[in-house]
């Protein structure tokens, strides 16, 4: 296990070192100039010309590239074109306000798709059934910035129970907190817990026709037994799967989510550097973005041999 | 207190009888009323308030004049002078100023005991070094394009009196000391990300894309200002969230409301108020091709003319604008000395005098397919716009529509700020030419010494990306140096006229619209200003 966990963390580095040519190219066609962005509106030639020089802009790409990919080995992933951070800095602050959303996301989506998920597949045809066929379909076809919309409309501006938008750190106040972070973590749940619901039903009734299923049946032990011991844990495996690259998502792109409540994670600093083609910023948070799939990618495949014991590596 | 006091006067009154009572009953009222409306409209000193904007301020470089970094320019800094609503000029960092007889040489009498933020005083050497910094290319920013042409350098006469000298006469020099605001030079490197200043707000902390937080300068030079403690301006990429968050009290006021929300804020009663008319411009930028590129439909100065006989300006303010705006032919505001009445109504909107005139240029319909054509190529342009502005877009689809009508496709290409630089100003690879047909935009500071519209926008008589050959229309350059260079009104009034009748015939600038900043906040906060270039300002900002 050890070792296949030290092999897939050495596989890590050709795969960032490929993702981070494939980014800085990507990033380099997009057209545009960021001295532009700091010479301010309608500069003259001679301005663009001097800010472009200052950054570094003017040299060939390719030298561009490995200064910057040799300063990102050693730990420095530069500094913000335009306002001057540390892009690691930058990173740091919004990466944990994304997660913190990524995680009430996630556990708003496990809320309902468990529940929905398991009992609409072991009570057929009953109203849960009906329900859940409902909300799958809705859940899925409703444009999470309308429901957002939607939410707050209803919650913040009628009822005025939770507000529209902005964030409290869970260590300054635990209770506001929470409220700031309910609109925005049912907005990013919904859409996910549909599909994993869909998931989560798929995958147990496949598991009811299973022999191993009759056995237990046949052995007369009970459905409750049956259904926690042999049905949900064989059916959680490509849930999990299905968990962890919705939960990759999450990571990478709540832009929506994070705009509509004035987040200030990882997919408004992504948005926010794209606008301004801050390069070494939108470089740095799609690297580390990619790290985290990665890395979350194995950390699902580890908790496949911990359900299922059969699974070894 | 005063209340208990006044109860038993009114008390120990009742117990007399007589005529006086009624009198006296009377004057107790008045007093209470008194006391109520005195009470209510104190003004509270301390609080925090907290402001949402459109966008992230790019950085505290204050000669950078980017529209998102006007919310930064009056807290952190001030200007040697100012102007009020009325164009008076008025004292800040400087109290006294004096203009020599060939208007050459401005003299400033520094105002005595402002310290910057890190407390160090601040002197007529620190005016020269931001001179300086202005008239280089690097760092000057947009104050370089203001001072550039004119301006040589400064020196210092003593500590407290600096003198500034100009190459020619320079009557708009005012407007570069009003929209030039004092870095202190040491803060020069480091204006990225924080700011020194000698301001009403210190900068406490920004973290971008999040929040910016100012806290009260207590060295404020202005005595009793500022009135509140602390001002967080938080930055909305969702203009939806913006108000919804003004709606919810989750913020006390916004700058740079959209238009389109000015009905649905004011019905949920929030007040919304109307920055300084005249500041900003919609206008649409017509780029004739340069004379050594192949010649196009807008070569042709009749299909120029046609376009500006084809924009509905009261269909766009009411259907873009939401009745935001105030439709305009003339860029130039009616208290501007370049203001002509005679031009006001110069181009009707007219689509049976454009479409003659596209028939006269040759353009016509030969193959019946709703679009006019001439030596085999089709009468079809494309115009740029601003996607951190949709309404730009919306009154380009309204032009794309009338349009339409007259034979003439519009293909409508929204760009993002980065995209729409290039495009908009050219580039080397371009040779400095713009790459767009038409270009829905705005434009500022015309509304002040009119030689604003010539030093930074499109129009401007150098670097021009729709001149980039310098193939402006004859008189053009001549008349706006002759402008420039005198500080006689009415010879600057006869060269304004003829600039103006040289725009409007010309047709590559169409104004449209004045672009009104909307400045939006609850009941409970009082006497937010503005600048008169709409720069939002809160040192008299007090929270009930």
């Amino acid at each position: 296990m050890f070792k296949y966990f030290l092999k897939r963390i050495f596989q890590v580095i050709p795969v960032l070192l490929l993702s981070s040519v494939i980014i800085f190219s990507l990033i380099r066609l997009i057209p545009g100039n960021p001295a532009l962005i700091l010479a301010g509106p309608d500069p003259l030639p001679e301005q663009v010309e001097a800010i472009t020089k200052e950054l570094g802009l003017d040299k060939p790409i390719i030298f561009q590239y490995f200064i910057w990919i040799s300063n990102v080995a050693s730990g420095d992933f530069g500094h913000s074109i335009i306002n001057g951070y540390p892009v690691f800095k930058l990173i740091k602050l919004k990466f944990f306000a994304t997660l913190e959303l990524a995680l009430s996301g996630l556990i708003v989506s496990l809320l309902i798709a468990l529940p929905l998920g398991i009992f609409s597949a072991i009570k057929r045809n009953g109203i849960i059934e009906k329900f859940t066929t409902i909300f799958v379909a809705l859940g899925q076809a409703i444009p999470t910035f309308w429901l957002g919309i939607l939410l707050v409309l209803a919650f913040a501006i009628k009822l005025r129970w939770l507000p529209s938008s902005g964030r409290v750190e869970f260590s300054q106040n635990p209770v506001l907190a929470i409220k700031f972070i309910i609109l925005p973590a049912i907005t990013l749940g919904v859409y996910t817990a549909s599909v994993l619901t869909r998931f989560l039903k798929t995958s147990i009734l496949e598991i009811l026709t299973f022999d191993y299923v009759l056995t237990a049946q046949a052995k007369g032990l009970s459905e409750r037994v049956i259904i926690l011991k042999h049905v949900i844990k064989n059916a959680l495996i490509p849930f999990i799967t299905v968990l962890g690259l919705q939960f990759g998502a999450f990571l990478g792109g709540s832009v929506v989510t994070e705009s509509i409540f004035g987040w200030p994670g990882l997919g408004r600093l992504l948005l926010q550097s794209i606008h301004t083609r801050d390069y070494p910023v939108l470089q740095g948070t799609i690297l580390v973005i990619v790290f985290s799939l990665v890395l979350l990618n194995l950390a699902v495949d580890l908790i496949y041999s911990f359900i299922d014991p059969k699974i070894r590596y | 207190m005063q209340m208990i006091f006044l109860g038993i006067l009114f008390f120990k009154l009742l117990m007399k009888k007589g005529v006086i009572m009624t009198k006296l009953i009377k004057l107790f009222i008045t007093l209470v009323v008194f006391f109520m409306i005195s009470t209510s409209y104190a003004q509270n000193k301390g609080g925090t308030l907290v402001v949402g904007t459109t966008g992230d301020i790019l950085n505290f470089d204050a000669f950078n004049l980017a529209f998102l970094n006007y919310p930064n320019l009056h807290q952190c800094y001030d200007s040697l002078i100012t102007y009020d609503s009325e164009l008076r000029i008025l004292p800040r960092l400087a109290t006294f100023w004096r203009v020599n007889d060939e208007g050459t040489e401005l003299t400033f009498s520094l105002r005595k005991g402002v310290k910057w933020h890190n407390g160090r005083e601040f002197e007529a050497s620190d005016v020269v070094k931001n001179i300086e910094k202005a008239l280089s290319p690097g760092s000057g920013h947009n104050v370089h394009g203001m001072v550039k042409k004119t301006m040589i350098g400064a020196e210092v006469i003593d500590k407290y009196t600096v003198a500034i000298k100009f190459r020619a006469p320079t009557p708009n020099m005012f407007d570069m000391f009003n929209a030039m605001r004092m870095m202190a030079p040491e803060s020069f490197d480091s204006l990225k990300n924080k700011c020194i200043g000698t301001g009403p707000f210190k900068f406490e902390e920004w973290i971008p894309g999040d929040q910016l937080v100012y806290v009260k300068n207590k060295d404020y030079w202005q005595p009793g200002r500022p009135l509140l403690d602390k001002v967080i301006f938080k930055p909305f990429s969702d203009l939806e969230a913006l108000n919804s968050a003004l709606e919810t009290g989750i913020i006390g006021a916004a700058v740079a409301v959209p238009p389109k929300d000015y009905k649905r804020l004011t019905d949920a009663g929030v007040n919304v108020l109307f920055g300084q008319t005249g500041a900003l411009l919609y206008s649409i930028t017509v780029n004739p091709p340069d004379p050594d590129q192949p010649q196009g439909p807008l070569s042709d100065k009749k299909v120029r003319q046609a376009l500006c006989h084809s924009i509905d300006r009261n269909a766009i303010v009411d259907q873009a604008l939401f009745g935001v705006g105030g439709p305009t032919v003339v860029p130039f505001p009616t208290y501007s000395i370049a203001h002509f009445t005679e031009y006001a109504n110069h181009y009707g909107f007219s689509l049976d005098k454009a479409a003659k005139l596209l028939d006269s240029a040759g353009w016509k319909d030969s193959d019946g397919d709703g679009i006019r054509d001439k030596g085999g190529k089709k009468l079809v342009l494309s115009t740029i716009t601003i996607q951190a502005y949709p309404e730009t877009t919306d009154m380009a689809q309204i032009l794309k529509s009338d349009l339409n009508r007259i034979g003439v496709d519009l293909n409508i290409e929204p760009l993002d700020g980065a995209t729409y630089g290039p495009r908009h100003l050219g580039t080397k690879e371009t040779n400095g030419s713009a790459t767009f047909d038409l270009d829905v935009t705005f434009v500022g500071r015309q509304h002040l010494d009119p030689m604003g519209l010539f030093d930074n926008s499109p129009y401007r008589p150098f670097n021009s990306p729709i001149f980039p050959r310098g193939n402006f229309p004859d008189g053009y350059e001549q008349n706006l140096e002759k402008a420039g260079s005198t500080f006689d009104i009415k010879e600057r009034k006869k060269a304004f006229k003829k600039v103006q009748e040289i725009m409007l015939d010309a047709c590559v600038g169409i104004p449209v619209s004045w672009k009104y900043t909307l400045f939006a906040h609850q009941n409970k906060v009082h006497d937010i200003g503005w600048t008169v270039n709409d720069e939002v300002r809160i040192e008299n900002a007090w929270i009930d």
